[in-house]
């Protein structure tokens, strides 16, 4: 007892007293239920004859409208902050737009626990890549990640839908990458329920060589409009720029302002 | 590849072979509100259980303080309330041994968020609350989905009455309805929280079957946890 | 919706591929290349679920590259296609973990082709239930339908490189005069006794002033 009272554990070892239905736990149990902190691939087994999930009435929270294009100052990435399950809104004041590393950044649409964690897992795994190489994560290299996991839970359910954005060396690139494994890199990408809306603002006014505040403004709009067309969409509207030296969060305001701005009024008055 | 570790059962309709229905989930019921203040966070829950239209108990507690700074509230499906709890206070013990020190509440945060995602395929049916000071002394509130998507909020209501508290929650605590800014809006004290609390509960009990019976309600502060208790409507 | 197109001549193979990539009811790419250069003188051209095209694609093509590594030549042409085949067919048809789960999801059509110095030409069809035939002329998806009659009108066994690409010109303008679907461009490439080439790609503006009867 003395070495303890020396190390000073006493307090620790007394104050825990616990169940004792789960003192019966097993370690080899205990690692299986917790198999994710050791290594985060491995997530528990569906279980044999896996269960009719539909009548315990799981929701779900999800996330909606990200847009994302290359112009000649960099990359735009621009998403709302609305989360629904079902037809309530969680919360309105998420954040879809999240760094994995100093040189990528990445959105979120589709299951918010899906992509939190992964992109979580994707994080680790660029820092890993930057203490191993001595040299950053390339955009290329996230989005083949994010597809192996993709692959690896084929059928699943898993729901995802990411723009990863970043530069290298070669200049600037931005990847689609989603749950079904697809991996397309280009331009300009719209992703969610609200993507539909938002291209059709985006696509006929959308030109390589935009200066930085018409690429915002641009951004916007088409963000502003999912807002107002989709009902899943909302909240506040954030617009990240990411440049070749380092990303920053350009604007980040409240739909309805954007609405009273971009209105049929305001326009006319103008 | 057995990552996944299914074994090789066929997914078509095989003679002589009968398939169980294997409904593993229920809703026991409940409901939870939070409110985080500058440094205090006030939980409660009400103490009802029940199964359909059964009440199987009118006084279990679905508070779980994890530490003297952090509370986690679930509903749900009891079962599965249990065996995640169960885990936390385990890996929560595996930590003060490892490390000799108390998880903040930040880290519970996270770990809950961790814990519930490896279920991701066979979810914990529960809503979750998690309420404590961090690391700067504040008060905050996280609120989860069943599948582990955690989010820092002020104020948060779940359970079966949750979409019918959170409204509420927005207008007393939020001041959505003032078209105040952030700034503005007065700061919530810890009286106010305790009543706005107990306000919405008896509230719920009056529209929620599943909601009743009375209250716990935990202040935490830098302190520890306080605990009262207010009686609801039985019925 | 995607449509791939292949022809077999008597030194050469030549396949055409459209560009669109589609997820639902959108168009998030219109310059994607389907047609893969899986070693010097083989082309994989894939359609189906996007995700396991890319996915299958690739694993093929690697592992042709590992045979290469290890053994020192190249998989014979119809090797290669036994190969795509016999994996397919297996993917179809397990039920191990987590393959299992997606089998049912392998819908890929593909066409293989390649030039071999010794075998000589060689297209291989492979269907989504891992069907393998050895063909002269080849499509897939909707706008195949469209051109079968083509291919039997104008092909013949001592084809030549102008014809099939001329071929290829008939059917694009006929699959964009008559499929629901926006196809616009087409990527052609052709493999033959010096290898692989891309070709110029076919689209709406470069048809303009085709006449098609000719």
């Amino acid at each position: 007892m003395s070495l303890e009272e020396l190390c000073g554990l006493k307090a620790f070892l007394k104050t825990t007293n616990w169940s004792n239905s789960m003192r019966q736990i097993s370690e080899h149990d205990f690692q299986e239920i917790t198999s994710n902190f050791n290594n985060p691939y491995r997530l528990m087994a569906p279980v044999p004859g896996t269960p009719d999930l539909t009548n315990a009435s799981l929701k779900i929270d999800h996330g909606t409208t990200a847009l994302g294009f290359v112009y000649q100052g960099g990359i735009v990435l621009c998403a709302d902050s609305r989360s629904s399950s079902g037809i309530n809104v969680t919360t309105q004041t998420m954040d879809k737009i999240v760094p994995v590393s100093s040189q990528i950044v990445g959105t979120l649409a589709g299951g918010s626990a899906d992509c939190t964690y992964w992109y979580r897992v994707l994080a680790r795994e660029s820092r890993l890549h930057e203490l191993r190489y001595k040299r950053p994560m390339s955009v290329d290299a996230a989005a083949k990640m994010i597809c192996h996991v993709s692959e690896m839970h084929r059928g699943t359910g898993l729901n995802m839908g990411m723009l990863l954005a970043g530069y290298s060396p070669k200049g600037p690139s931005l990847v689609y990458v989603d749950s079904d494994g697809v991996n397309i890199s280009g331009k300009r990408f719209s992703v969610g329920s609200g993507a539909s809306n938002a291209l059709g603002i985006l696509d006929p006014m959308y030109r390589f060589d935009l200066t930085d505040e018409e690429a915002f403004d641009l951004a916007l709009q088409s963000l502003c409009q999912a807002t107002l067309c989709d009902a899943s969409t909302g909240g506040m509207v954030v617009l990240h720029h990411v440049g070749p030296a380092a990303h920053r969060i350009v604007r980040k305001v409240d739909c309805m302002e954007l609405h009273k701005k971009y209105s049929l009024d305001a326009r006319n008055f103008s | 590849m057995s990552n996944l570790g299914i074994e090789q059962f066929p997914d078509y309709q095989v003679p002589g072979v009968s398939h169980a229905d294997f409904s593993p989930y229920e809703s026991n019921g409940g409901s939870i509100v939070a409110i985080a203040g500058e440094d205090f966070v006030v939980i409660a829950a009400d103490t009802r259980l029940s199964s359909g239209y059964n009440i199987h108990t009118r006084k279990q507690s679905k508070l779980f303080p994890l530490s003297n700074q952090t509370v986690l509230a679930s509903t749900g499906c009891w079962c599965d309330t249990l065996s995640l709890t169960g885990l936390m206070k385990l890996r929560m013990q595996n930590y003060e041994h490892t490390h000799l020190k108390t998880m903040t509440t930040d880290a519970v945060a996270q770990m809950l968020s961790i814990i519930m995602y490896n279920r991701r395929f066979f979810p914990y049916y529960v809503s979750n609350i998690l309420a404590g000071i961090d690391k700067d002394g504040k008060g905050v509130v996280f609120s989860y989905d069943p599948i582990g998507h955690c989010e820092r909020a002020t104020y948060r209501a779940g359970g079966t009455a949750g979409a019918l508290l959170q409204p509420v929650l927005d207008n007393q605590i939020g001041y959505k309805n003032m078209n105040l800014h952030g700034e503005d809006a007065p700061e919530v004290t810890k009286e106010r929280a305790v009543a706005v609390a107990s306000d919405t509960f008896i509230s719920a009990a009056e529209r929620d079957i599943y909601t009743g019976d009375s209250v716990l309600i935990n202040i935490i502060t830098k302190d520890g946890i306080e605990t009262q208790e207010l009686q609801l409507r039985q019925d | 919706m995607e449509t791939l197109l292949g022809i077999k001549g008597p030194d050469f193979v030549m396949l055409a591929a459209d560009t669109t990539h589609a997820r639902s009811i959108i168009v998030m790419k219109e310059d994607q290349n389907k047609i893969h250069k899986a070693s010097d003188n083989l082309l994989i051209s894939t359609t189906g679920e996007s995700g396991d095209t890319e996915q299958f694609t690739e694993f093929i093509s690697k592992n042709i590259a590992l045979y290469k590594m290890r053994n020192g030549y190249d998989l014979s042409p119809r090797a290669a296609a036994h190969f795509t085949r016999k994996n397919l067919a297996d993917y179809l048809r397990s039920r191990t973990p987590y393959q299992g789960l997606h089998v049912c999801r392998w819908v890929c059509f593909r066409i293989h082709q390649r030039y071999d110095e010794t075998d000589g030409a060689e297209l291989a069809f492979i269907d989504y239930l891992a069907n393998a035939k050895s063909l002269n002329h080849a499509g897939h998806g909707y706008g195949a339908m469209f051109c079968s009659s083509i291919y039997d009108r104008y092909w013949h066994p001592n084809i030549t490189q102008d014809e099939a690409y001329d071929i290829f010109k008939k059917c694009i303008v006929e699959i964009q005069k008559r499929l629901v679907v926006n196809l616009k461009n087409f990527n052609v490439s052709v493999v033959d006794k010096n290898g692989v080439r891309n070709l110029e790609p076919i689209s709406a503006q470069s048809l303009t002033d085709y006449n098609a009867s000719s």
